[in-house]
């Protein structure tokens, strides 16, 4: 994996705009990867308070459908526009691993 | 889980992150339990997927307290934790590559340390910058001391706020265990002035002390009053030196001893009637505030320009010459050496820390699975380089406290082996500054160590978790066997080093000095004036001389008037009879005396004409002179021209003396330089300084010095007679600066070696077992196992070349700076060039070969079953 995959996993699920708390996020991220992660899911939440810190996602406390109070995040307009870099970089390094033909010493 | 508050309810920050981690589980569990887990199932399973909830709440503690001082200190406090974690885990790499840095650390912080106290240290007198020495020039450039009356003129020169004058005597005291010979410096009351020294007791000189007929007053050095006067007040008590009484007036504290060591001071005497042809005062001075030493000079050569016109017998076409103190006194070969061994060491250090660089890129491709891992999950970059600078950090500091301790011993080594002469090496020790000097050096090269494996981090990518074989990939180890190259450069450079100056060092062994010195002694005396008469003493010394070869043992003894080594001489302008001679032409000679016997005892074999007789002693004989061979035939063409011919002392000397013979050169005084002109007079007991040189029979035997001492007091009982020296020991003495800088380059050329010889093994072996699978392939496939030994070797020979050829490349462009230092020895002496490459370059063979061997050995199946 390169470096912050988790991020940019998280970063495209709320990048239609949806309020998410962490647990749906990580829903998503498995239904849109088709396959489980594998790293432990508590690791999702560094990224996203990281995120969070710099800006990318906003943050508020609410309450779920169940009546728990679960803390939800949003895509912030910088956030966006990190979304759109970071789909670039994945776009070049997709194209770049299609190219190579087998295991190879680097 | 049930909730502690209500929802609405403000959290506040910690509770806030626990109850988001808490709500996932919730989740997690909820959705377990809807796919038919039991409620406890279901919780064990979420946890299991969940990871360690302290391990994730801490962490987002961490992310946004960053900002806090606390947190920040936590943060490397875990490091280091993590760091030595990891050394605990490769013991053998952490001593390897602590050892390694502790070792170039030490030895510059050493070296720092003693250069610092000879070289740098300013000396310990108040405002020891303004401090210089004074030397007047003779026509033809040599620099000689000042004579009296020229000293007067310039101490009145404006840019000198205080100018004063010494002069070494030897005055005869009666001790408690018999007649001892002490050393007064006779001084200008302003001496003390110059160097700020207030008496411990009493007090110092008045000005009206010195001068033309100065006052029987004496201060005495610390130790002299301790010796000779225990704890009692030593004031207004009276000194008997050479007969006469000298009343006390104060006492130096302990270690006073600007320019020299004396036993005591007492005033000089020194009026503008002296004279100017006499050269024998050491002058030192103080600049006047704000006056630089350029300037300072430009005044004095003007007033020498002036005396010499004013009195061109003496002083035409001389000028003056100052040197600021600092640099007089340590000497600009040492300041020279001083500084080529810091470079030498710090060649050293760069060649250790190339050797841990390389050991922490090896090691640094184990790490980098661990990296790309944390780095995929979001690890920031900064905290991942925090770590690596940490460790980095944490090997340096290790390292800087061994280093030191490596320090604290090698400095009084180096004392041990440093010339005895050696101005304030005493004071070399581990200070504040060579401390701060050293942790320095440990900050850097823990900062660059520590981004080492994180620029390597950047070539990984998705190999490195794909792979599981240990790699750093094609760069790194290009890279590392750049910094092998570059090691074995070092390594050449110094080793070359080292050969030039054994080279330099072994010629100036073997120079011939012309006299024999094996079993061959001196004995210095002084019998003054005060004591003997001119004829006086002639007969002192014809009777000593009989009483000194009646020893068993002894096969000559014969005086002269300077002692061999010791560095000081004397000298005279020369009158050729027959050439015009004019004060701008005059070439400056050394004279000596010899007495009956000198010749003989010294080894000196005639070459042609004649050498002293008896009737050439007697008072109303007439004046001979005996010359060396390069006099000879620098004046007069060739050697047998020579005889006949008439010189005269001082360029305008009227006192034709003949020539009788000529001997062949003798170098005596300081071994390095080229053989001076010299002539010899017969010894007719004019000059109070008597220097004793006895020859044994035996060469392998030196004089029996207890009796020869009795033999001189045997004539005279009152003469003190300080040592009896070995003439080997006196040169060895002159020549061991050149024998100690030897000594040092070559430890660390040695150190250099072992060091180049760990890296190049490190890295081959670091190559074969990057290659191994390849290996097992080839040998698999049918390759006989000496074709990959072939292949190996080859590596490490192109390797070797190049380090090699970059070395001596290197070595000959900083040769230059060593050639001040070599006698006889060309900067680019092919014979040290090709010892310091053939050397290094086997070695380098060897580190390869070894690992070479084990290579062809590898089992092929084993191999490509390897991961």
């Amino acid at each position: 994996m390169l470096h912050g995959t988790l991020e940019f996993l998280a970063l495209r699920t709320l990048g239609d705009g949806h309020r998410l708390h962490g647990f749906e996020i990580l829903d998503c991220i498995h239904q849109s990867t088709g396959q489980e992660l594998q790293v432990e899911e508590g690791a999702l939440y560094p990224a996203l308070h990281r995120m969070q810190k710099r800006g990318w996602l906003g943050a508020k406390w609410g309450v779920s459908e169940k009546g728990r109070r679960a803390k939800y995040y949003q895509l912030s307009a910088r956030g966006k526009k990190a979304l759109a870099d970071e789909e670039k970089r994945w776009a070049r390094y997709v194209a770049a691993v299609a190219n190579v033909t087998g295991p190879q010493e680097a | 889980m049930p909730e502690s508050k209500p929802p609405s309810a403000p959290l506040d920050p910690n509770e806030g992150l626990l109850r988001e981690l808490e709500h996932h589980i919730e989740e997690r569990v909820d959705r377990l339990i809807g796919q038919g887990m039991t409620p406890e199932q279901a919780r064990r399973t979420a946890m299991a997927r969940f990871g360690d909830m302290q391990k994730w709440h801490s962490e987002l503690k961490t992310i946004h307290s960053r900002t806090s001082w606390r947190a920040r200190t936590e943060g490397v406090v875990r490091d280091i934790r993590h760091a030595f974690r990891q050394f605990r885990r490769a013991p053998g790499f952490a001593a390897l590559a602590v050892l390694t840095l502790a070792l170039g650390i030490g030895s510059s912080t050493a070296m720092f340390g003693v250069v610092k106290a000879v070289v740098w240290d300013p000396l310990p007198f108040p405002d020891a910058d303004r401090l210089f020495e004074l030397f007047e020039v003779t026509p033809d450039g040599s620099q000689f001391s000042v004579a009296d009356a020229n000293f007067l003129d310039f101490a009145r020169v404006a840019a000198f706020e205080q100018l004063a004058a010494s002069s070494r005597a030897d005055l005869a005291f009666m001790g408690q265990t018999g007649p001892l010979n002490l050393i007064a410096n006779q001084v200008t009351p302003s001496f003390f002035n110059v160097f700020g020294g207030d008496a411990q007791l009493g007090r110092t000189f008045n000005e009206s002390e010195g001068g033309a007929d100065p006052a029987r007053v004496a201060v005495l050095s610390h130790g002299f009053w301790r010796s000779h006067f225990g704890d009692t007040n030593p004031v207004d008590q009276v000194v008997v030196l050479d007969n006469i009484p000298f009343s006390v007036v104060g006492v130096m504290p302990e270690g006073w001893a600007p320019l020299a060591d004396p036993d005591l001071w007492v005033p000089l005497d020194v009026s503008p009637t002296s004279g100017r042809s006499g050269h024998w005062l050491q002058v030192v001075g103080r600049l006047a505030p704000g006056t630089s030493l350029d300037r300072a000079t430009q005044e004095v050569e003007a007033m020498a320009l002036a005396l010499g016109q004013d009195h061109p017998e003496t002083n035409e076409n001389w000028t003056v010459r100052l040197v600021s103190l600092k640099e007089s006194v340590v000497g600009a070969d040492r300041i020279r050496g001083g500084w080529i061994l810091m470079g030498a060491v710090g060649l050293l250090l760069m060649l250790a820390c190339g050797s841990v660089a390389n050991l922490l890129i090896a090691r640094a491709s184990t790490r980098i699975r661990e990296m790309a891992v944390r780095s995929a999950i979001g690890a920031a970059p900064g905290r991942l380089i925090q770590q690596l600078l940490v460790e980095g950090l944490t090997l340096a500091a290790m390292a800087a406290v061994v280093g030191l301790g490596f320090a604290f011993l090698a400095i009084p080594a180096i004392q041990a082996v440093s010339p005895p002469d050696t101005p304030r090496i005493d004071q070399a020790r581990v200070s504040g500054a060579v401390a701060a000097f050293s942790i320095g050096v440990a900050l850097l090269t823990g900062l660059l160590f520590g981004l080492a494996p994180a620029l390597r981090r950047r070539g990984a990518g998705a190999s490195a978790l794909r792979s599981g074989s240990r790699t750093t990939g094609r760069s790194g180890e290009r890279l590392r066997r750049g910094l092998v190259a570059g090691q074995v450069a070092a390594t050449v450079t110094l080793l070359f080093g080292a050969g030039l100056l054994a080279s330099s060092f072994l010629r100036i062994q073997g120079t011939d000095i012309g006299m024999r010195l094996a079993g061959t002694s001196t004995v210095p005396l002084m019998m003054s004036g005060d004591r003997y008469t001119d004829r006086e003493r002639q007969a002192a010394t014809t009777r000593m001389r009989e009483q000194i070869e009646a020893i068993p043992g002894v096969e000559w003894a014969g005086v002269s008037n300077v002692r061999p080594f010791s560095g000081s001489s004397t000298a005279i302008d020369l009158a050729i009879e027959g050439a015009p001679s004019s004060p701008e032409d005059a070439q400056f000679v050394r004279w000596r005396l010899a007495g009956a016997g000198y010749f003989a005892a010294a080894g000196l074999e005639l070459v042609t004409g004649r050498l002293f007789e008896s009737h050439d002693f007697a008072e109303d004989a007439e004046d001979v002179v005996v010359v060396t061979r390069s006099l000879a035939t620098e004046f007069f063409g060739d050697v047998e021209s020579a005889l006949g011919r008439r010189i005269a002392m001082g360029w305008d000397g009227t006192n034709w003396q003949r020539i009788v013979g000529v001997i062949p050169d003798v170098e005596d005084l300081r071994i390095g330089t080229e053989p001076p002109l010299t002539f010899f007079m017969p010894d007719r007991g004019g000059w109070p300084w008597v220097i004793f040189l006895v020859r044994s029979e035996n060469p392998q035997v030196s004089p029996n010095a207890q009796a020869i001492r009795e033999a001189i007091w045997s004539v005279d009982a009152g003469l003190p007679v300080p040592v009896v020296e070995p003439l080997r020991a006196s040169r060895d003495a002159s020549v061991a600066g050149p024998r100690f800088n030897l000594a040092l380059m070559s430890v660390f050329g040695t150190v250099a070696l072992l060091l180049s010889i760990m890296g190049v093994y490190g890295v081959t072996q670091f190559a074969v077992s990057r290659r191994t699978q390849e290996i097992g392939v080839r040998l698999a496939l049918g390759a006989e196992p000496k074709s990959v030994v072939r292949l190996l070797l080859r590596q490490g020979f192109g390797l070797a070349l190049i380090g090699v050829v970059g070395g001596i490349a290197m070595a000959i462009w900083l040769s230059r700076f060593v050639e001040s230092l070599l006698f006889q020895t060309a900067p680019t002496d092919p014979t040290s060039a090709v010892g310091a490459a053939g050397v290094t370059f086997l070695a380098v063979m060897l580190a390869t070969w070894i690992p070479a061997l084990r290579a062809a050995n590898i089992e092929p199946t084993s191999a490509l079953a390897a991961d």
